[in-house]
């Protein structure tokens, strides 16, 4: 993480994302679904942006997009300098295991997976050393204050805590953004606060990250906020 | 954290699918090894079973030795027999006398022994006296019945000391007959009145004399040991039929109970399997994972499953042909003691059950994760999580 933390101000210019013209419809038997219409989005390093909107505006079309789970119909998209046009399946896996992290509304842990081990297993799949593995996570677990639930199972923790394990994970391989889908949603208002909290202390590391959600007081924390509605983006003044 | 930390941890966190697993592989191995080795067996038995004389010319050597009693009330016609002695140009042809239903309950009653050959004419002479329809000067075969632990016997005012038993399976043969003889008395129209005359194999070779002589005495059935042979065919082939449904069902069952366990198994995971996919990992990662797990517990199910059916089916076995054969001493086929958990043991099919076991296993698993893996998009996966 220091690495990313020495970064000069120069560098934080560097455009993490860049969408321009991303459309996406969704064909149904009976009738075609515009979500986005033409999405317009520029994301540089160390930003923290937040995507609000109403329900099925396609918040989380956008960021499965984004996060390479989905595909668009038109328009250019590109992730740390890559576009991902023509990506065969086997490179996107790639770009998710090594520059996307992923925080989801729901955690998804895997449940029979300790903290750490839950921790570790995105480094796992890149085949880091064990050594490397246990450092990073002990990093994190503290970072997270999971320090003394290491060898705890995802459902012997509070719901606070598995959102915190999951963002650990998210961030283990040191991936260029954190996509957060609803990060607070599953959670109460003090729970909401502290992930909050730890979201926001991962700017001295210039973490990039991008979160769609619902909850206004996301703007404590965010440097810039859009608006998603009818197929466009507005950035928020 | 290793990767096959996870399989670990799935096989011990959720032990009662573990255990389900693992029984479920032994079991199958267990019911699907016992029906095909008992049928298998069984089937091989039967050829013995369902031959009227397991060794013909043995049976008209003993014929020399050993007289076996015909139930009484038995159909026969001296005079066939002696037209046929003529006919034939021989001393005496081995009879087989069939009795009539009613007859063979009471002969069932009675206990028929071997008696020495030369004890025989006044056995016979007695019997026929008694009953009026014995052949007087007979050396020939009859039905017996088991019974050893005398060592003599009176009958009709005669004690005759017991040389030897003829095995139980006989009794199938009179059964076999007599379907087959009413419906020879139905065709000819000689209820009654018919009689099968069992001769031996050397006579055979007269086929168009034994033709002829059938067609001259239409109540006459001669029955050449090649039709004995064909008889019995046609039963040990149904039997065999019956038999491979039988264990074709067993397997099919077993199959089907392995693949539901696989089916359980991978969907209780497919939640899993989604979040490595989101997180990047490596189809092949995921193959892996199933692959290796399903090993582990096949090869705990076999563990417990090959000890279990060997020990099964050594004990059904030893029960069932300790019931069987309990006094038999002509019929040499089975011999007791602890061979019996070894001699009869099908290491060839036993591993063969084995195998498709095995493969089934892990075929299943990676068709069933196949298509859990395929079926879905990736973008599909948003909507859940
Ligand atoms: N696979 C799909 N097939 C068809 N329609 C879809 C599909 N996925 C999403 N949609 C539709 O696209 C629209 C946008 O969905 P999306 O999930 O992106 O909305 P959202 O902004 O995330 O909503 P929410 O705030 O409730 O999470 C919705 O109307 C939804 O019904
Ligand atoms: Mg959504």
């Amino acid at each position: 993480m220091n690495s990313i933390s020495t970064k000069t101000m120069n560098q934080k210019e560097e455009i993490i994302l860049q969408l321009t013209g991303i459309e996406k419809s969704y064909k149904t038997y009976s009738e075609t679904l515009h979500v986005l219409r033409g999405v317009d989005l520029t994301i540089h390093r160390g930003e923290i942006v937040s995507i609000m909107g109403p329900s099925g505006s396609g918040k989380s079309t956008l960021l499965n997009i984004i996060g390479l789970l989905d595909t668009y119909d038109s328009g250019m998209y590109s992730i740390a300098g890559i576009d991902t046009t023509n990506l065969t399946r086997k490179q996107k896996q790639q770009i998710r295991l090594q520059k996307i992290g992923f925080v989801f509304q729901t955690f998804n842990l895997i449940q029979t997976l300790t903290v750490q081990q839950n921790i570790e297993l995105p480094m796992n799949l890149l085949r880091k050393s064990q050594e490397n593995q246990h450092k990073r996570s002990s990093e994190l677990m503290a970072e997270f204050g999971l320090t003394t639930k290491k060898k705890k199972f995802p459902y012997q923790l509070s719901i606070g805590e598995q959102q915190r394990v999951s963002i650990a994970r998210a961030l283990v391989n040191n991936p260029v953004i954190i996509l957060c889908d609803e990060p607070t949603g599953n959670l109460d208002e003090e729970n909401a606060q502290t992930i909050l909290n730890h979201l926001s202390n991962l700017k001295r590391f210039n973490t990039t990250i991008l979160i769609v959600t619902h909850n206004p007081s996301i703007k404590q924390i965010t440097d810039r906020n859009f608006i998603l509605s009818h197929g466009k983006i507005e950035q928020q003044a | 954290m290793k990767f096959n930390q996870y399989i670990f941890n799935n096989l011990t966190q959720k032990k009662v699918r573990t255990i389900l697993c693992i029984i479920g592989i032994a079991t199958s191995l267990v019911s699907s090894t016992v029906m095909a080795l008992l049928t298998d067996y069984y089937s091989s038995r039967t050829s013995t079973f369902f031959r009227p004389f397991p060794e013909f010319d043995e049976v008209l050597e003993r014929g020399t030795n050993f007289i076996q009693l015909i139930p009484v009330g038995s159909t026969i016609d001296l005079e066939v027999k002696s037209d046929l002695d003529t006919y034939f140009n021989i001393d005496s042809i081995p009879l087989l006398i069939v009795p009539n239903n009613k007859d063979l309950l009471s002969f069932y009653n009675n206990y028929i022994y071997g008696v020495p050959f030369l004890q025989q004419q006044i056995l016979f002479q007695s019997i026929y006296l008694q009953m009026g329809r014995w052949p007087q000067n007979s050396n020939e075969i009859v039905v017996g019945n088991e019974y050893l632990d005398k060592k003599e016997l009176t009958l009709f005012n005669h004690t005759f000391p017991i040389v030897g038993v003829i095995s139980k399976q006989y009794s199938y043969l009179d059964r076999i007959i007599i379907m087959d003889h009413s419906i020879l008395e139905q065709k000819t129209g000689n209820l009654g009145k018919t009689t099968v005359i069992f001769i031996p194999s050397f006579l055979e070779k007269n086929i168009s004399k034994i033709d002829k002589f059938e067609l001259e005495n239409s109540h006459i059935d001669i029955l050449t040991s090649s039709e004995m042979e064909a008889l019995h065919g046609q039963i040990g082939d149904f039997m065999n039929n019956l038999v491979n449904v039988l264990s074709v069902f067993t397997a099919g069952a077993s199959i089907i109970f392995v693949f539901s366990l696989e089916l359980m198994n991978i969907f209780s995971r497919k939640k899993d399997f989604d979040i490595f996919r989101i997180l990047g990992a490596k189809t092949k990662t995921i193959f892996q994972t199933v692959v290796i797990e399903n090993f582990i517990l096949l090869i705990s199910g076999l563990i417990i499953g090959i000890p279990v059916s060997i020990l099964s089916f050594s004990l059904l076995y030893s029960y069932l042909i300790l019931n069987v054969n309990q006094s038999t001493t002509f019929f040499t086929g089975f011999s007791k003691g602890w061979n019996y958990i070894f001699h009869p043991f099908q290491w060839d099919l036993f591993i063969e059950n084995i195998l498709i076991i095995s493969i089934a296993n892990i075929g299943f698993a990676l068709i069933i994760s196949l298509i859990g893996l395929r079926q879905y998009k990736l973008s599909e996966l948003k909507q859940k999580y």
